[in-house]
């Protein structure tokens, strides 16, 4: 079919759907002017409200690369800064502007891109993206610690009461400031993009910050720059949206931002006043559906869901390349592919650590670590997707829920082990619908796209009455006559489901499926000109990873014994790919790590350290994970994994510590938060200890040319030096660069 | 941040919470308003039954000295922490007053507390750490309780599986308000057991009776549903739909309010209901959004005759948020005002002993009551060693009528309907609450029930 | 029999021709290379031939059969591989794996195959070998250009496109590549056409020269005609004075 045959029926299916929606949920509200007037009237205040957020994204990511997605709680803290100073230390209201626009604001800028803004730029997107999602969650957890949700903050809107009545509607004064607002901060900033100087220096570094720099221009000092303005854009978004919305939540504040998104898109991140035009269309869309339209039960939920709607539309509408000549990046190896017996003996490891542990686990700390062990699975899903194929989808829960629901819904007819695999069959099929995207769209709208897949799933589909419209209740399975109720037999059969597809994880990855996947990551040109058609691999590893998530989603449900919509949010998706960032997205390993580690927090604070100490850790939690993701974007498991080969000694004492102090609280029944500090203490000292230990072997072996060859290997892994550096190369190097007689020659 | 309702959820569960009433029209139970003795707790050592019998491990929790129950909240929560801190406070309250007064089945009340941090996941546990190491669950304040078989599959000393039993202090989900061995002291506005479908539910009288008095013939106006989850839109359908069919109220529109919307999106109802002239402004979500409500209208020159808020709005951050706007708000409570702690004993007790007063607090402590009056009724029936959790299960289906010595509305807990008596405050200029309806002070106004046959799920549009 | 047929491309960026009414016939057998100036719009017409970039106007024929709407995987099944200016190696994998890509992607259309065996083939053939079990990332450009010549050759093509093959590479290792390509078409009887700055290279080597300037065909020849030609030489050394 030709492609503009296929543009014309997918047109036609679209405008049908659209009708076929809208049609039976006509209100009967009669089209006059009058009312198309005040549709356009709702729409601004909405539309200054989206365009002033959506200015902020565009000129992050126009002049540092990065998509901000804590954009919206960075303008959150500025907000509840402004009502610390105004309301409760009874500033005046100008003052506290001034500071809170002019130098707090300013101040968050220069330490965010001190501190992590300089190293996500240079990281990958996936890394980027989930970065800032660690920033958004570190500034709620720190927002809800200082300022208690449970309280109100009311902010007086600006200009006072009265405004302009058109059409008898009132655009409040507060309103004609924001959207007056947004017009001038965007001529302002297009101007200082385009005509200026500094912003052709901005958007030079973006490009290239290397070579920017080879003609003289700091690179860091550019960034601190456009990271300042880009703070300054979020504080006034934040203030002026703050007053409109009820008791200042902090939550809404800061996820606000991705109903801005389909805005910034249609301003295809770097124009300005189309992103203007973009917010109007989305406002515009927004009021019309909920002026003229009456929708019922089943649709009831659309409005919400139209700006993730939109941002689906304008992503697939925008003209892209079909396949990328890309430039070749030196990315880091996202994986240390272990070999299939090493696999199948670690899978052997934990089923048997599984086997021995759970019956000596509590019925509650059992089903806590069922809950690490599904997450994991619901993770596993995500590997080949993120890790293999380098594709940034960001919606695991979309499919998890997915699965969930054919999991209820299958158990009817069939055992529910049996129904766990064709809940995973299903949403393998699913999955293969959501790579339709994929075959468009690339990097950063790919993850958005799939960010405006997860909302609708979630929003929408899963709303459905037939899906989630009623809470779905679900019994434990049993496999052949043995019954899973118990919490410590489920945990073991999650286990065994989880050892099961991560084995067959690992048998995908070293098979030629696996090598076709991670060269259509590496190059898709090359890998279509060698005959390797992308959409078939795309759609085969969305269907791997559809069916691994959608097993998961099901155990999910099997173990809470509940299966609703409420469990599939798209935020906290989100952060669960930042848990399996920390570890490592491409290892099949790093799902279980970052389940077992959520489950031990879990039972740590719970059970052992109660109390504010760890309550506030729990709340800085995502702000230390995203500078531990910073600081190794390869992952933990790959960092830990290489120190231990080249300073085992050292790895040991470490590991060691940690668990000293937590056994000596144990122990001594101290009181959770000084067992905890206990624990931190001794890593500290054990690492110190390590460090004088290698520091010795290394100058004890170290004498003239040839160094410890060990010495170089962690320290050059950081530097993408995978093979080590060994004595017979170092000498062979030695003499073809003509030095091997210098110590001679020197002496 | 991980799978945690937002912050509108928990302040939603405020406008569900089934605010209590006592029994206000005298009759049955006029003898009880007064002061209450200790010589009136059945089981206190100075009414001589608990001398003179030596007391045994009946059942898991109860010792020969101590009697424990668990306690869970949602007190720990990343997104909102310290939610529940009022309810597991007064839990607590309640424990030290009895053991002040001698105890309770002649044994000591211990508390042993459970944070469920706003996760099905965690409040599923709780019910597994109390089914093995307590009594009886009393208070219950956990919003994301979304299984309840733990509950039902609990098994006794003896090894029977007679079930937990539970009071919780609310109750969100119909497969926990509907649960066999859980009794609260309202339903949650959807009959049990919950099924699909047209359906008959109850609601209360006392509501139309109110608003027709106040409005008068012609009445019509705004109605505002809470739309961030489905369960709350449900809940409060029943009686809007009531009102409006029954009491002639009707609806010039019935505008959906989600947690997240900024005020902008309440301009269309608001200039809706200037344009019509509504006369009320009838709000069912949560505080927050109803303010924005109001205040929306006010901007766009909307003047009903009356703001009525059904749910959250008893809460001075609601005041103090509102500012001027609120004044003259009516607002729809179940249980007699704090502010008449002179007028009943238990309002003073009650306010005297929990710093945290608000409703969380309040439907934890009623519930810690009614639980505390179904074990009397046990060790009346068979002495303090006949209490166990089947005969504990037994008198709390049996309890008839209970008001918490007036302070709540009555209630039947087995029946699980909603709040049948409320009192309707009025904000004064000065952000105080003053009684209004009744006039009478500690008193409810109780007129029974309404039916109406209808689908929730699918009954309201838009 | 024409194995290539180029026939009246015109490829337009916005108001940019990169690529004017080329027409070229690429008969079986021989080697074809294509000079011309830096920005002459040779890449773009290897992307037209292969199938990244859509002509504006114009059409692909591939052993007679119209392929211009054909996406690039289905053209590689008809026997079309390339080799790309800017590198683009499987980084990640090893020497041996990318070759075996390209051989496991064979088997789709070739029956018999055995990847295996055709990827120690061809690492003995290229001596590349000492560096089979190398991460390709890691190597020096010369080799990665190698690696890309094996893998190409691995899908068993009738037409093989080389972008600047020999572009980073010494002069042993461009001799080499020189007498493999020749055994190659004549042993194997495969069709190339090649883009090449290295005239030494190209001119040694090629069967017909076709000479590209600002999007059109100026020239076209054997290597000797094309030397002489004017318009050959005013491209490369300016106009007479």
């Amino acid at each position: 079919m030709s492609q503009r045959v296929r543009r014309t029926v997918v047109a036609f299916i679209c405008v049908g759907a659209v009708v076929g929606v809208l049609a039976p949920a006509w209100a009967g509200t009669p089209i006059t002017t009058e009312n198309v007037l005040r549709v356009v009237l709702f729409a601004l205040p909405i539309a200054g409200i989206y365009a002033i957020s959506a200015t902020g994204l565009v000129v992050i990511h126009s002049t540092t690369g990065i998509f901000n997605l804590a954009q919206g709680a960075i303008g959150m803290m500025c907000a509840f800064l402004f009502w610390e100073l105004s309301v409760n230390q009874e500033m005046p209201r100008s003052l506290a502007l001034i500071l809170v626009l002019f130098v707090i604001a300013p101040a968050m800028g220069l330490i965010l891109d001190r501190f992590l803004m300089r190293r996500l730029a240079r990281a990958p997107l996936a890394t980027q993206l989930i970065g800032t999602v660690g920033l958004m969650a570190a500034l709620l957890g720190i927002a809800t610690w200082i300022w208690d949700p449970n309280r109100s903050y009311p902010i007086a809107p600006f200009g006072g009461d009265g405004g302009v009545r058109i059409a008898g509607v009132l655009l409040t004064w507060h309103r004609i400031i924001t959207i007056g607002v947004a017009i001038v901060v965007a001529i302002a900033l297009r101007h200082l993009m385009l005509h200026t100087r500094l912003g052709v220096t901005m958007r030079a570094v973006v490009d290239d910050p290397d070579l920017a720099a080879m003609h003289g221009v700091k690179p860091g000092r550019v960034s601190s720059i456009s990271w300042i303005i880009g703070c300054m854009c979020a504080a006034l978004a934040g203030i002026l949206i703050a007053p409109e919305i009820g008791n200042m939540s902090a939550e809404t504040l800061s996820l606000l931002i991705i109903d801005s998104f389909a805005a910034a898109v249609i301003g295809r991140l770097r124009n300005l006043p189309m992103t203007y035009v973009g917010a109007l269309m989305v406002g515009l869309v927004v009021t019309f559906s909920t002026t003229f339209l009456d929708l019922g039960q089943r649709w009831s939920k659309l409005p919400t869901v139209l700006p993730a709607l939109l941002l689906f539309v304008a992503l697939l509408l925008l003209p892209q390349q079909k396949i990328n000549l890309g430039r070749v990046v030196r990315t880091f190896k996202m994986e240390n592919q272990p070999s299939w017996r090493s696999a199948l003996v670690a899978a052997f490891v934990l089923v048997g650590a599984a086997a021995v542990a759970a019956p000596l686990l509590s019925d509650v700390n059992a089903s806590r670590l069922t809950s690490g062990i599904v997450v994991g699975v619901i993770l596993l899903g995500l590997v080949p997707l993120l890790g293999w194929a380098g594709i940034p989808f960001f919606a695991p829960y979309a499919l998890a829920g997915v699965g969930a629901w054919a999991t209820w819904r299958f158990q009817e007819y069939m055992p529910g082990v049996l129904a766990l695999v064709v809940a995973g069959a299903i949403t393998g099929i699913v999955g293969i619908i959501a790579s339709l995207p994929a075959l468009r769209l690339r990097g950063l709208y790919m993850a958005l796209s799939s960010i405006a897949f997860a909302l609708v799933m979630t929003n929408l589909v899963f709303l459905q009455p037939e899906i989630f419209g009623q809470y779905r209740q679900l019994d434990r399975p049993s496999i052949v006559g043995l019954e899973l109720d118990s919490p410590q037999a489920f945990a073991l059969f999650t286990t065994v489901i989880y050892a099961v597809i991560a084995l067959a994880l690992t048998w995908l990855r070293t098979s030629r499926f696996g090598r076709q996947v991670v060269a259509m990551r590496d190059s898709e040109a090359a890998a279509s000109c060698l005959g390797i058609s992308l959409l078939e691999t795309k759609a085969a590893v969305f269907a791997v990873a559809g069916i691994a998530s959608g097993i998961g989603g099901g155990l999910l449900a099997l173990s809470q014994r509940f299966a609703s919509q409420e469990q599939f949010p798209m935020v906290a998706g989100l952060a669960l790919i930042l848990t399996l960032a920390i570890w490592g997205v491409g290892m099949t390993s790093a799902p279980i790590i970052a389940g077992l580690t959520m489950a031990a927090l879990v039972i740590i604070t719970h059970d052992w350290a109660e109390g504010g100490w760890t309550n506030a850790l729990e709340l800085a939690g995502p702000g230390l994970a995203a500078l531990a993701l910073v600081s190794a974007p390869r992952g933990q498991i790959v960092q830990i994994v290489e120190h231990a080969k080249y300073h085992p000694l050292a790895t040991v004492l470490r590991v060691g510590a940690l668990f000293a102090g937590g056994f000596i609280g144990v122990r001594f029944n101290l009181p959770g938060a000084v067992g905890f500090l206990l624990a931190i203490l001794l890593y500290l000292v054990a690492d110190v200890l390590g460090s004088l230990i290698s520091e010795r072997r290394r100058r004890a072996t170290a004498g003239g040319v040839h160094g410890d060859p060990a010495a170089s290997g962690a320290d050059g892994a950081a530097v993408g030096i995978t093979d080590p550096l060994t004595k017979i190369t170092a000498r062979a190097l030695d003499r073809r660069l003509g030095v091997s007689n210098l110590e001679k020659v020197l002496r | 941040m991980r799978k945690q309702p937002i912050v509108a959820v928990a302040t939603a569960a405020l406008a569900l919470l089934p605010t209590a009433c006592g029994s206000g029209e005298r009759g049955d139970d006029g003898a009880n308003l007064g002061a209450l003795s200790s010589s009136d707790v059945a089981s206190s050592p100075s009414n001589g039954a608990c001398s003179g019998s030596t007391l045994e491990a009946t059942d898991v929790g109860i010792t020969a000295d101590e009697i424990t129950v668990e306690m869970i909240g949602d007190t720990g929560s990343t997104a909102v922490p310290g939610l529940a801190n009022g309810a597991v406070e007064a839990v607590k309250a309640w424990a030290d007053m009895l053991n002040e007064q001698g105890g309770l089945a002649c044994r000591k009340v211990e508390v042993r507390t459970y944070d469920s941090k706003l996760s099905p996941d965690e409040a599923r546990n709780g019910y597994v750490d109390a089914c093995q190491n307590t009594f009886a669950a009393v208070g219950t304040t956990a919003l994301s309780v979304a299984d309840a078989t733990p509950l039902t599959d609990c098994a006794d000393k003896g090894g029977a599986k007679t079930g937990l039993p539970e009071v919780p202090g609310l109750t969100i989900l119909p497969v926990h308000t509907c649960n066999p061995t859980s009794f609260p002291l309202y339903g949650s506005g959807v009959p049990c057991p919950p099924v699909a479908g047209v359906r008959d539910v109850e609601v209360s009288k006392a509501v139309g009776t109110f608003l027709t008095q106040q409005l008068g013939a012609d009445a019509h106006g705004l109605y505002l549903v809470p739309t961030t989850a489905a369960a709350y839109s449900q809940a409060v359908i029943s009686q809007i739909r009531n009102l409006e069919q029954k009491y002639n109220l009707a609806a010039d529109i019935e505008a959906g309010a989600n947690g997240r919307d900024p005020q902008s999106a309440y301009t269309p109802a608001a200039t809706t209901m200037r344009d019509k002239k509504s006369t009320f402004g009838y709000g069912a979500a949560t505080w927050p959004s109803f303010l924005l409500m109001q205040k929306e209208a006010a901007v766009q020159g909307a003047k009903p005759k009356m703001w009525y808020c059904q749910g959250s709005c008893y809460d001075p951050g609601y005041t103090k948020a509102a500012g001027k706007v609120a004044a003259g708000t009516y607002v729809q409570v179940s249980n007699i005002p704090y502010e008449e702690a002179d007028q009943n004993v238990e309002v003073k007790e009650f306010t005297g002993r929990v710093k945290e007063v608000n409703s969380f607090a309040q439907g934890a402590w009623a519930a810690a009551r009614l639980f505390q009056q179904a074990v009397e009724d046990t060790v009346k029936a068979s002495g303090p060693n006949g209490l166990t959790r089947a005969s504990l299960l037994k008198a709390l289906a049996s309890v008839k009528d209970f008001d918490n010595r007036g302070m709540v509305s009555r209630s039947t807990p087995s029946a699980k309907l909603p709040a049948e008596c409320i009192v309707i405050v009025q904000v004064q200029d000065d952000g105080s609450f003053k009684r209004v309806f009744p006039e009478k002070p500690g008193t409810m106004q109780c007129e029974g029930y309404d039916t109406i046959n209808i689908d929730v799920a699918t009954a309201f549009k838009g | 029999m024409t194995l290539l047929d180029v026939d009246n491309v015109t490829v337009r960026f916005g108001g940019l021709a990169a690529v004017s009414e080329v027409s070229l016939s690429v008969p079986e057998g021989i080697i074809m290379g294509i000079i011309g100036p830096n920005g002459a719009g040779k890449t773009t017409l290897f992307n037209v031939i292969a199938g990244i970039q859509a002509p504006t106007i114009g059409r692909i024929a591939l052993a007679g059969r119209d392929v211009t709407s054909m996406p690039p995987h289905h053209r590689a099944r008809r026997g079309l591989a390339r080799t790309f200016q800017r590198l683009e190696v499987f980084g990640t994998l090893t020497v041996r794996e990318n070759i075996l890509v390209a051989a496991d992607a064979r088997r789709r259309w070739e029956r018999g195959v055995s990847p295996r065996v055709v990827a120690d083939e061809l690492l003995e053939r290229i001596r590349l070998t000492d560096v089979a079990a190398s991460t390709v990332d890691a190597l020096p450009t010369g080799t990665q250009r190698l690696v890309e010549l094996a893998r190409a050759l691995a899908a068993g093509p009738k037409l093989l496109l080389l972008d600047e093959a020999s572009s980073g590479l010494s002069n042993f290792d461009t001799d080499r590549i020189s007498s493999l390509l020749r055994e190659l078409v004549e042993a194997d009887g495969l069709t190339i056409v090649l883009v090449e700055h290295d005239m030494p290279f190209v001119m040694g080597l090629s069967d017909r020269v076709a000479m590209l300037d600002h999007g059109r065909l100026v020239a076209q020849g054997t290597p000797t005609e094309i030397q002489e030609m004017p318009a050959v030489q005013e491209a490369y050394l300016g106009v007479r004075r």
